[in-house]
């Protein structure tokens, strides 16, 4: 195996790794929380992972009865594009403020979920972009970010609305 | 799914490895030895049908005798009383379909055209030789990747065709792929291959192509039969855009040939399809979407640094409290003193603040007070159930705990808190606002004639009282108090009550 196959998982293991190490070294601020917002961007980013999930199956024909055309790449592409786009604001924000806690299960969950899931969108938009990747790298990388984001929106947008 | 199985005096049916409108597709090794084949069984309703047989018993000489490097090759057939199932080369390789997948919905246009031109150039001879697919799809399209570019395998020839010319109108072909005239019950022809080619092509390439491909693609997806080009034409222009985008991404690293070599030879074409071998790429698109992944997450942490920023310099230095004797307030004191600081700005470990409402389901009455990271609440119904919370509020989030199991979680901002409460084992819902001086929470332990008097209020932003008065033991609903001076009456004496104060820190 040549030395840049393994480009993307070094990469998203360090992304992982220093997004964690940063959260934990890191001084949290104290600054407005406006959890409503926050706990939208999440559920929109959410919904359209599912919708990620979906076409990917399409494209790999492991949907019954459908057919999987141009289009469903496109859409494939543009909704993974625009979840994250609208995880940005929430991560930035949960990272510069809150930082890497393990205070209680779930913020120890979440933290790690939110490592997990950079570090794995970044192996997975270089193993789309290399030209010779592993086949089943692809669709392990795009589980792992799926698992992540359901893991986060599980464990901090779910969590807010069963207090509400 | 099914085991191994016998297929034949010869073959072992294992897993299945793929499924079409026509048959279901099962690896399969023969008893005696060798390469591992792929056995296509086709389904009952063709299997079965006596004219599909002898169609199929006829035409198994022209299938056996067609051989192309891109085609995967039939090896056997088999006729059994309810089955019938051609076996061919074993091609462990993804299919078009996965492999466009795995490369992130589309291929780059030098490689999308090569391919391309590999389809076409087999698609050529085959129907040379009187061969049509009638049912290609990206699913029947192998990608092999021992070469760099990849070369490709076709499988599936010859099956529609066969189904066609034993009477089943379609012959079941897949939806989206078969030519339009098909559908119809037209004639089965070369050029339904070449429709299928344009909706493989399109599939590689997805939405964007450049002008002349995209003009290629439209003219062989055309509805009429007879202006669609011919496979091989398909073939050479593939070819001449395959030549241009490779020498356009290598930088003359290839010299350009401007016009394809007209490839005639005996194979159709494919030897002189071989492409210059170069590095392959890495592609543009995914690295364009990190990039502006970390320049949105740049401005964002700027945009964070500079908020907090601003509210630290908003907020100032701690508000030193200004009202020191709360217990026994001269009475020229002002009741209340003004919010120091807005209470919009909210300072999570710093909040100051009284939040006070009732709780959803009329299940009591609810105020918690913050004081930099401390919280107390005090929850009650006004007759006789209540209780003290005491806990932490940090990064917008309250937990606070009290005796008998109460509790607290909920988030928090400046403007008010929501989240559940947990009291006598029953847990409700909340969602209270801000409630500001001399709305908030008050509370007395004296005794009263030898008896201990022990009492609670909320006074809620609109002034009402609700509260919880304990007298020796006995619980009931609070006597009114006097919140000018602090003063309550229990059996005829009066007594005075103390406030939780969030800006002086009393009772915190």
């Amino acid at each position: 195996m040549r030395v840049r196959s393994w480009v993307p998982v070094v990469a998203g293991t360090g992304v992982a790794v220093g997004l964690g190490v940063y959260g934990r070294v890191h001084q949290p601020v104290d600054i407005a929380v406006d959890f409503p917002l926050k706990v939208w961007l999440a559920s929109g980013a959410a919904a359209l992972a599912v919708l990620q999930l979906l076409t990917a199956l399409a494209m790999y024909g492991r949907l019954p009865r459908v057919q999987s055309s141009p289009w469903t790449a496109v859409v494939h592409r543009w909704t993974g594009r625009v979840a994250f786009l609208l995880s940005l604001p929430v991560a930035v924000h949960c990272l510069y403020v809150l930082g890497f806690r393990a205070g209680e299960p779930r913020v120890l969950a979440h933290s790690l979920f939110g490592c997990l899931f950079y570090g794995a969108f970044v192996a997975k938009m270089l193993l789309i972009s290399s030209p010779r990747s592993r086949d089943w790298a692809i669709p392990l990388a795009g589980g792992l970010v799926f698992t992540a984001i359901t893991g986060l929106w599980l464990t901090s947008a779910l969590w807010f609305f069963a207090l509400s | 799914m099914a085991g191994p199985e016998a297929l034949g005096r010869e073959y072992i049916l294992h897993e299945e490895i793929g499924r079409d409108a026509l048959a279901v597709v099962r690896r399969a090794t023969s008893r005696f030895g060798g390469p591992p084949l792929a056995a296509k069984l086709l389904k009952p309703e063709y299997a079965e049908d006596q004219r599909v047989r002898e169609s199929f018993i006829r035409e198994e000489a022209t299938l056996r005798d067609f051989e192309h490097p891109s085609v995967v090759g039939i090896r056997d057939l088999v006729v059994e009383r309810d089955r019938l199932a051609l076996l061919t080369d074993y091609v462990d390789a993804p299919n078009l379909s996965e492999y466009v997948a795995r490369r992130g919905g589309s291929l780059p246009v030098a490689e999308a055209t090569w391919i391309g031109a590999q389809v076409a150039a087999a698609l050529a001879v085959a129907h040379v030789q009187g061969v049509v697919h009638l049912d290609l799809k990206p699913e029947d399209i192998m990608v092999v990747r021992d070469t760099d570019p990849a070369r490709i395998r076709i499988s599936g020839f010859g099956v529609a065709a066969l189904l066609l010319d034993a009477g089943h109108a379609v012959a079941g072909g897949t939806a989206g792929h078969i030519a339009p005239e098909m559908r119809h019950g037209g004639p089965a022809t070369a050029a339904a291959d070449v429709y299928s080619l344009g909706v493989v092509l399109r599939t590689m390439l997805g939405g964007d192509l450049p002008e002349p491909l995209s003009d290629l693609v439209s003219t062989c997806l055309a509805a009429d039969p007879r202006t669609r080009p011919s496979a091989r034409a398909v073939a050479v222009k593939l070819r001449a855009f395959r030549t241009a985008a490779t020498s356009a991404a290598t930088t003359a690293a290839a010299p350009s040939t401007g016009t394809p070599r007209d490839g005639r030879t005996p194979g159709g074409g494919v030897a002189a399809l071989r492409p210059p071998a170069g590095p392959a790429r890495w592609r543009h698109g995914p690295l364009i979407t990190l990039t502006v992944g970390v320049v949105v997450a740049a401005v964002l942490a700027g945009v964070n640094v500079n908020v907090a920023a601003d509210q630290r310099t908003a907020s100032g230095p701690p508000a030193i409290p200004t009202i020191t004797a709360e217990t026994r307030p001269p009475p020229t004191t002002t009741p209340q003193s003004p919010p120091s600081k807005p209470p919009t700005v909210a300072v999570a470990d710093r909040t100051r603040a009284t939040f006070a409402g009732h709780v959803d389901d009329g299940a009591g009455t609810l105020a918690i007070s913050l004081r930099d990271g401390v919280a107390i609440a005090y929850i009650c119904d006004g007759e006789r159930v209540e209780a003290w919370l005491k806990g932490t509020a940090a990064n917008g989030e309250l937990s606070l705990t009290g005796k008998g199991g109460a509790k607290i979680a909920a988030t928090f901002t400046a403007r008010g808190a929501k989240g559940k409460v947990t009291v006598e084992g029953e847990t409700h819902t909340f969602d209270i606002g801000i409630a500001k001086k001399p709305s908030g929470l008050y509370r007395t332990a004296k005794k009263v004639r030898n008896a201990e008097v022990v009492g609670s209020w909320i006074v809620l932003p609109d002034g009402k009282q609700v509260g919880v008065l304990t007298d020796g033991g006995v619980p009931g609903p609070a006597p009114a108090l006097d919140l000018a001076a602090r003063t309550t009456v229990v059996d005829g004496t009066e007594i005075s009550a103390s406030t939780i104060d969030v800006d002086s820190g009393a009772g915190f």
